[in-house]
């Protein structure tokens, strides 16, 4: 025979009480773990939306990209330096430009702190006739590949350089003229060999012919000249056309800016705006649910303590009863040699056994309460997040405080009791 | 065994004093047997109380198995009260939601107390309630009752049996073969102070005490 046994057979006489006691422990449990439950679930569903958020816009800012290098490839640079002498009116007639300027502005510009352009490609433009083929008429093009940029790091290049030597022909001119890659050839007395021949492109390119920077200086005897610098603008920049023009000419006063290929931005900028909308709808769901988030932990901040308050003062009146229904017990079992403590230990033992009981159940139930509420809010609760709403340290937390809430709330009774004269009550009953 | 020496006790209470014990002195020997008998508030429940280390007494001593109860604290009184004493009383004081077996055991709650399985086995089977370990008090009779209380007593094997009332809601049947229980402690080396009505008493007691107003009449 020991107080637990003593403890145990009372819970069993006097069920209703000990059922009463477990139901107020649970209610407090549920309610906290019930809330908690709710806030995860909306926190976890936020912390999905922003990832999802996250992955989206990359994604989508993935495809702009790409989109971009696609047709930037396919349809050439949208960002045009010319010489401020050059005629626009020929220039669009032509499809290329035919004043000079220095290399010098390269470096000018590559050294420059513009941000907005990147993949800068100096390039030389001559319409020429091609002596050893008929003077077939071409254009030739000089490229020394795109010049590293001080202000970032150097992006892949949309072109590869032309080698020394070698020779990149147009579709329309290939074909026309029999030419393939690998075939050796002869350009203005120059010994070369075709590396490449390009697809059709549908413009002045197909009728052209590139080779390196120097060697086309050296042909057409313009050491040091270029006709035109080629960009393209920063995806930052969102086709801001105006700030680009205005950073370039502060830059390169002696040169005049023009923007090609509007279209390309058009698309590019239907690509930001479906980023930004999406963006917008989710960011506004998390605001929905943080809101929600917020409103439940006000609901909370004064629903837990006054269930946690209203649960202590149930127990503490169901011990006062139990105290007063087991008066005869106490003054029999005084007598019998129990010492206060242990009086007292009885009915903290059996306040230990009511608030883990209302704790494991409470829990529980707090728990399958807080998943439907989500539900309800329409943060519907799966299999997978079901396992991440389980909060084992919260468990262990409401198996330890609960029952020491319910002994402090059965302490002054307990106490009572254990200080009651058992000769007043032997006397009395 | 037992010795009480020039005991008072006032109760005090709403400007009123009842005195209930005034200047008693009395002495239970070892294997003795004494009943006290007198009217209803002479005084007799206080005595037993406070001969049991129940109830501090205004003035006087006390001693049992030669100690002063009074004079340990309050957590050596009580287990000196385990060991030493054993109580029966009207009421039975049983505990409801225990068996009889549990009932008796409950003695030992106080502290260890070695053998005590078979000491309570034994005792129910002396009291014959053996066929009734298993039951709870409110399925026993009330005499079966009262020899529950009365083997819960005899479980730690005490010196004294303080007894009050002990037959007072017994059958003559019953009530005999309560104080025969008793006699036969006594008869055992043991000391028993009962405080009774029962005339009955008077045959099974070594001595008779009779108080009135709180003191001894004769």
């Amino acid at each position: 025979m020991n107080v637990w046994r003593l403890v145990w057979r009372e819970i069993g006489y006097r069920k209703g009480d000990f059922l009463l006691g477990v139901a107020a422990v649970l209610v407090a449990v549920g309610c906290l773990v019930g809330v908690m439950t709710l806030l995860r679930a909306h926190g976890g569903r936020v912390a999905e939306l922003n990832a999802q958020k996250q992955q989206e816009t990359a994604q989508l800012m993935a495809l702009a990209q790409d989109d971009y290098r696609k047709m930037m490839k396919t349809m050439g640079y949208n960002v045009v330096i010319l010489s401020s002498d050059e005629d626009l009116s020929e220039f669009w007639t032509d499809g290329f430009a035919k004043k000079l300027m220095s290399e010098e502005l390269v470096s000018r510009l590559c050294k420059s702190e513009i941000a907005t352009i990147q993949h800068v490609l100096p390039q030389l433009y001559e319409k020429i006739a091609w002596p050893e083929r008929d003077n077939c008429s071409v254009i030739l093009i000089g490229a020394r590949g795109e010049v590293p940029h001080k202000h970032s790091n150097m992006k892949e290049p949309m072109l590869d350089p032309v080698e020394p030597g070698k020779l990149r022909v147009g579709y329309a001119l290939a074909r026309k003229l029999g030419i393939k890659a690998g075939d050796n050839v002869t350009l203005l007395g120059a010994p070369f060999t075709v590396s490449e021949v390009h697809e059709e492109r549908g413009n002045t390119d197909d009728v052209s012919v590139w080779m390196h920077m120097a060697q086309a200086q050296e042909l057409l005897k313009k050491p040091g000249q270029i006709n035109a610098i080629l960009a393209l603008s920063c995806l930052c920049a969102k086709g801001d056309l105006e700030l680009i023009t205005k950073q370039l000419s502060a830059i390169l006063p002696e040169t005049q800016v023009i923007h090609r290929i509007p279209e390309a931005l058009i698309r590019l900028d239907a690509r930001f705006r479906m980023a930004t909308l999406s963006q917008e709808t989710i960011a506004k769901e998390t605001e929905y649910h943080s809101r929600l988030g917020t409103e439940r932990e006000a609901f909370a901040s004064w629903l837990v303590p006054l269930a946690i308050v209203a649960a202590t003062v149930w127990i503490g009146l169901l011990a006062w009863g139990n105290v007063r229904e087991r008066r005869g017990e106490i003054g029999i079992l005084r007598a019998l040699g129990l010492r206060s403590r242990q009086i007292l230990g009885v009915f903290l033992a059996k306040a230990l056994l009511v608030g883990f009981a209302g704790a494991f159940v409470g829990y529980a139930g707090g728990l399958i309460a807080g998943m439907a509420w989500s539900a309800a809010e329409g943060v519907p609760v799966t299999a997978a997040s079901a396992a991440g709403l389980f909060d084992w340290r919260l468990l262990m937390s409401v198996l330890v405080l609960a029952p020491l809430l319910a002994c402090v709330a059965s302490w002054l009774p307990a106490l009572i009791a254990a200080q009651q004269d058992p000769a007043v009550i032997l006397r009395e009953e | 065994m037992i010795e009480v020496k020039n005991l008072c006790k006032t109760y005090t209470g709403r400007g009123n004093k009842v005195v209930a014990l005034d200047n008693v002195s009395l002495a239970v020997r070892a294997g003795e047997f004494v009943a006290v008998q007198g009217p209803s508030g002479c005084g007799k429940t206080t005595l037993l109380l406070a001969v049991g280390a129940l109830l501090m007494p205004t003035s006087g001593s006390v001693s049992v198995d030669g100690k002063d109860p009074y004079g340990l604290s309050a957590e050596n009184r009580a287990r000196f009260r385990g060991t030493t004493i054993g109580f029966v009383f009207q009421q039975f004081h049983l505990v409801p939601y225990l068996s009889v077996e549990e009932n008796i055991l409950a003695a030992s709650l106080a502290g260890p107390v070695n053998g005590a399985r078979e000491r309570a086995n034994a005792l129910m089977a002396h009291f014959q309630l053996s066929g009734r370990a298993r039951h709870v008090p409110a399925e026993l009779s009330v005499g079966e009752r009262q020899r529950v209380a009365l083997a819960r007593a005899l479980l730690n094997q005490p010196k004294v049996v303080l007894a009050d009332e002990p037959t007072g809601n017994l059958d003559g049947e019953n009530a005999e073969i309560v104080l025969k229980h008793l006699a036969e402690f006594a008869q055992q080396g043991g000391s028993v102070l009962l405080v009774t009505h029962d005339a009955r008493a008077a045959r099974y007691a070594s001595r008779r005490i009779v108080m009135d107003s709180g003191r001894m009449a004769d």
